[in-house]
């Protein structure tokens, strides 16, 4: 399906242009009636995640953000939309592409501003890929999990979260959903410490090099254990360590 | 409205966050970014000094918070009148140069910051305010930002300005002067207008210059001048003016301990003022119209870490040449496609500029001073040229080849994938069969026949007979899978004198293999000196012999074992080698040969382990594609093996999977659902406590997608110099894209003196042989360089890819040598390099004999 990119003229007037894959002679203008379409879904996707946001949508604190960019990733999920028929051939960069502009302007499918999606995604303007790999695929892979689990699992903390996601053996659900029983282990002052970015650095550190992406050591992947058998191992490799970033 | 405060209808708090956010490597970097710039911009001495410091403070509650501090001195502090918002806009906006202070206090961005220098107080004043976090403090959790901001000039005045952003901008008009400045600052509890009480605590400024405070820091500076992430940052941007003395940075934490950021060790003695084989160097090299490169460096050091700072960024800050601007770093580039990936990690460098380049440079900075508008041409020029000079210090280095390739002749293309994948093809497998080892295991299309050779040794603990002495318990099991049905074969035992002319001792009636297994109960023989009769074997001489089982099905050959017994002789010492390997194959079931799996295909996944000690051990495997954890993984145990004895090898994992793309509708069997790309499957082999890895091996599958090369099921392609210079007789290189390449070079003399045709009815004669000697080398070194991992896929590729009509003497003899190359790769390479030599040379040797013979 072809997406509907808003943007914004010198003048201050919401423009929109088509973008598609499939081969077009108009500059995708032929494909501006189902693009339309797609705009009026995308905005029940924006609405919905606004929802799930709330109440700290307008909060900038880590946990806030962190919710914001599970529940943009929830939303989406809910709504199939990446997987449905329509998109089957485009490019989901174009589809999280119109996502973010309608996010950053704050407009409707209608043409009338909407407060309510601001800082559902940051505001500044990147490339499309990271948009999609950065943006939407974070968000889409912390909403595997339940929110409150994925808040325990990375302490609500979007830095915390990245170092997880960069390690390519670690991004299984089995190792966060073991992370989150792990971590309810601790009490809140230690958990403020834990989840701090250093000493949560350390932790992905350590997890990193027992599961390593590629090279000796990566056939076995959290993915391949046992729920309790991984998070026997977790606590073998964790707790020494997290005693001494307590100490 | 606060008294004393201007407000503007500026949401301040929207425009910090959009000015920070803007970062594309984070609010940390903008935070050691700015305000040093600021200071730098406003030197009036040879050095400017900026102090960071972390002061820990109390409420009169007792709760604590946290103050930074950014003085700096050898400026010219904050200069010039202050302005009224009123005076400001009466002048548009404008301001004049030397119009620090109000700049500094300016509502959003004057114009002097839009078009003035890069060090604008726009980006600066935002850094600090981003960073305070009153509302984290307070009852009142709407979000809002304050920075106070003192100054001596050089005629002794004292200022101390406030900036509140409550979202909206507020600056206090007129600012404290004086000695009501001085008390402020020093004052325990400083009410900042809106009732907010700060304990500033602070000495007031002793010498010419300028200081700006940030009450309640925000978590994460605290913890970055904690992790010393901040120190990281500010040496990242600002070593090199440090090194030439331009810049003294030093960062002080809440305890009074002091560091000063230094140039990092690998520039921190200027290498390129030496002649080390590591660095090279350019000075002035022209880019466009005069401009120039002043100074471009390049370094390679094998001890230097892996030290980039995590953050949102994909983009490197060392792992590239970074690009300095009036000695800033600005950007890195990423030039990590022409840098081989086992150097990468060690690879540094840096780039300076001419004055008429570095204001081009300026033109094409974004506002957060942290990448050039890569479009420019300026830019795209600069790229050009450092990415040219990469690729020189790569060859300097030794990392890729000097000289350009040229297409090959035809002929010679076609001699060596002719050659290759007689040897090494997955498509290139002719025959199901295989020999040479024990309990050798075979993927077969249909079925998959195993095969092991039992027999008890006079001593089990050497291979050694002696006349009269008796082999006992010999014994033939076969395995089939799919084992469901029956199947028909034939069983015999062989022996011969090393490897040569075999000799039938026993040939079986047609047996049944039911349910997959049948085991054959063959007897005990002697091993005699004189004639052989019913029981006994022939062994005239003293020396090795080898006893083959072969298993044939339909005619043919499908699978052998061999063991080896030495008469009357002690078997050689085995060579000390990885004791324990790895062999990982991939076989695409549905469409044979075919590297690529499409939707629906099968594959077949095989992972044999090799005992080669002499003890019995119990090792832990671990094999997986993807999310699958392949069944036969877990605790394996391996038989050692008796000095001279065949290698002890078991599948310990043999899986057919279905790949799918969709959830299939309908199925049976193991699937698993991918999206196209490319995977792996992967196998370590490890003591059963853990503990480090012993072997390694993984295999990359292709889904949906085309493996990248021409010629992508051979191991390497060939390509060849075309210069004069003197290169080897060949060199096996792997490239920036992990693929493999053999080079020869044209003007080889021995090349050169070869005819260009070959003979009629021989595989072997002209420049053909050159090119199938040198492949036969290259395939040898391609398959042992995996061996330094544990992982013997290769090895086995080879001993798999059996062609058709080859003399089966020959191949035996071709498996047993590459066999004694795996073994002994590791001690004997190194302790006995000429005998490991010439055994590498009889294995090649034995190559080209069996491609010369082959019809």
């Amino acid at each position: 399906m072809a997406v509907k990119l808003w943007n914004v003229d010198e003048s201050g007037t919401h423009t929109s242009s088509i973008t598609t894959n499939r081969q077009s002679g108009l500059g995708g203008e032929e494909f501006r009636s189902e693009a339309d379409a797609l705009d009026v879904e995308l905005d029940k996707v924006l609405d919905r995640a606004a929802n799930l946001a709330s109440p700290g949508a307008h909060s900038r604190s880590n946990r806030a953000l962190f919710v914001k960019r599970w529940a943009i990733g929830r939303s989406i999920a809910e709504s199939g939309i990446l997987n449905s028929p329509q998109m089957e051939g485009e490019s989901r960069a174009n589809l999280c592409l119109a996502l973010a502009r309608k996010c950053r302007l704050g407009i409707r499918a209608s043409g009338d501003l909407e407060t309510a999606w601001k800082g559902l995604i940051p505001d500044r303007e990147i490339e499309p890929k990271r948009i999609e790999a950065d943006i939407f695929g974070l968000g889409m892979w912390l909403q595997e999990q339940e929110q409150d689990d994925a808040v325990a699992a990375f302490g609500g903390g979007l830095h915390n979260a990245k170092q997880i996601w960069s390690g390519e053996a670690l991004r299984h659900k089995k190792l966060r959903d073991a992370l989150a029983v792990f971590f309810s282990g601790y009490n809140p002052e230690q958990l403020q410490r834990l989840y701090t970015i250093p000493q949560y650095a350390v932790i992905a550190k350590i997890l990193r090099r027992r599961w390593p992406s590629r090279g000796p050591g990566s056939a076995k992947r959290p993915a391949h254990y046992e729920p309790t058998e991984l998070l026997s191992e977790l606590r073998t490799i964790l707790e020494p360590v997290a005693a001494e970033l307590l100490e | 409205m606060t008294t004393g405060f201007v407000d503007t209808s500026t949401n301040m708090v929207r425009d910090v966050q959009n000015a920070i956010e803007g970062y594309d490597m984070g609010a940390l970097r903008a935070l050691a970014q700015e305000p040093v710039q600021n200071s730098k911009d406003a030197k009036r001495s040879s050095k400017a000094k900026i102090e960071y410091r972390l002061h820990e403070r109390r409420s009169k509650d007792g709760w604590a918070y946290y103050l930074l501090t950014v003085t700096d001195s050898g400026t010219s502090g904050l200069i010039g009148p202050t302005l009224t918002r009123t005076q400001l806009e009466e002048r548009g906006d404008e301001l004049q140069d030397g119009e620090n202070w109000a700049a500094f206090e300016g509502q959003g961005f004057t114009k002097k910051e839009r078009q003035g220098s890069l060090g604008s107080r726009g980006q600066g004043k935002s850094a600090f305010l981003y960073h305070s976090r009153p509302n984290e403090y307070s009852l009142d959790r709407r979000e809002r930002y304050l920075m106070l901001y003192d100054t001596v000039l050089d005629d002794g005045e004292y200022r101390l300005g406030i900036r509140y952003a409550m979202p909206a901008d507020r600056v206090k008009e007129p600012p404290l002067f004086g000695d009501d400045a001085r008390t402020a600052v020093a004052s325990r509890e400083f009410n900042v207008g809106d009732g907010t009480l700060v304990n500033l605590s602070l000495e007031p400024l002793s010498e010419i210059g300028a200081r700006v405070i940030v009450p309640f820091l925000s978590t994460e500076a605290i913890t970055a001048f904690r992790s010393g992430e901040l120190m990281c940052w500010l040496q990242r941007l600002w070593w090199r003016a440090i090194q030439i003395g331009e810049l003294e940075i030093t960062v002080v934490d809440e305890a009074g301990i002091s560091q000063t950021i230094e140039p990092p060790k690998w520039w921190m003695v200027e290498p390129w003022r030496t002649r080390e084989s590591n660095v090279l160097a350019w000075k002035d090299i022209p880019i466009d119209e005069g401009l120039k490169i002043k100074r471009l460096v390049l370094l390679y050091d094998p001890e230097i870490a892996d030290d980039e700072i995590a953050c949102d960024s994909d983009r490197p800050q060392w792992a590239g040449v970074q690009l300095l601007r009036s000695r800033q770093w600005i950007e890195t580039f990423d030039l990590r496609d022409r840098v081989p990936p086992q150097y990468r990690q060690g690879f540094r460098g840096f780039a300076e500029f001419e004055r008429r380049l570095e204001q081009e440079l300026e033109n094409a900075e974004k506002p957060q001073h942290e990448s050039f508008n890569g479009q420019r041409s300026a830019v795209r020029r600069i790229r050009q040229e450092i990415g040219n000079r990469v690729e020189e210090f790569a060859q300097h280095q030794g990392w890729i080849s000097v000289a350009k390739t040229r297409d090959l002749s035809e002929r010679d293309q076609e001699s060596a994938i002719e050659f290759i994948r007689t040897f090494a093809s997955v498509s290139g497998r002719k025959n199901s069969q295989t020999s040479g080892a024990n309990n050798e295991p075979t993927l077969e299309l249909a079925l998959k026949w195993q095969c092991s050779l039992y027999l008890d040794y006079p001593t089990p603990t050497t291979a050694r007979v002696n006349w009269g002495e008796s082999i006992e318990n010999v014994g033939i099991t076969i395995g089939v899978d799919p084992s469901a049905g029956h199947h028909r074969a034939t069983a015999s035992l062989e022996i011969s004198q090393d490897g040569a002319g075999y000799q039938t001792i026993v040939r079986s009636h047609e047996i049944e293999v039911v349910d997959g297994f049948y085991f054959a109960q063959v007897g005990s023989f002697q091993i005699i000196h004189g004639n052989a009769s019913e029981g006994k074997i022939q062994c005239p001489e003293p020396g090795e012999y080898r006893l083959r089982a072969i298993i044939s099905h339909r005619g043919q050959r499908v699978v052998s074992a061999t063991r080896r017994i030495y008469v009357q002789c002690d078997p050689p010492a085995p060579p000390e080698s990885k004791p324990h390997t790895l062999s990982v194959s991939v076989q695409n079931l549905s469409r044979p040969g075919e590297q690529r799996i499409n939707d629906g295909d099968e594959i077949a996944i095989l992972v044999t382990v090799t005992n080669r000690s002499t003890d019995d051990v119990t090792l832990q495997l671990d094999a997986s594609f993807e999310n699958i954890y392949l069944k036969g993984s877990g605790e394996i145990s391996l038989k050692g093996v008796p000095p001279g004895d065949v290698l002890t090898r078991k599948a310990a994992v043999s899986q057919r999977l279905q790949l799918f793309n969709s959830e299939p509708s309908q199925h049976s069997g193991i699937y698993q659902v991918l999206a196209p790309g490319r995977y792996h499957v992967r196998a370590d082999l490890q003591l059963p406590d853990g503990g480090d890895v012993l072997a390694h091996s993984s295999k990359a599958v292709f889904f949906e997608v085309d493996p990248a090369g021409p010629q992508s099921d051979l191991p390497f392609e060939l390509r060849a110099w075309e210069d004069e210079d003197v290169h080897p007789r060949w060199e096996l290189m792997q490239e920036m894209d992990d693929q493999w390449v053999l080079r020869y070079p044209v003007h080889y003399p021995m090349y050169q003196e070869l005819p260009e045709q070959r003979r009629r009815g021989s595989r072997l004669s002209g420049r053909t042989s050159f090119i199938a000697d040198i492949c036969a080398d290259g395939l040898l070194e391609w398959a042992l360089d995996s061996l330094t991992s544990g992982d013997e896929s290769r090895i086995e590729l080879m001993k798999n890819s059996q062609p058709a009509g080859v003399d089966i003497v020959l191949w035996d003899s071709y498996c047993q040598q590459l066999d004694m190359l795996a073994s002994s790769y590791k001690a004997e390479r190194v302790e006995n390099p000429r005998a490991y030599d010439l055994r590498r040379r009889q294995t090649q040797a034995v190559m080209l004999r069996m491609f010369e013979e082959l019809s």
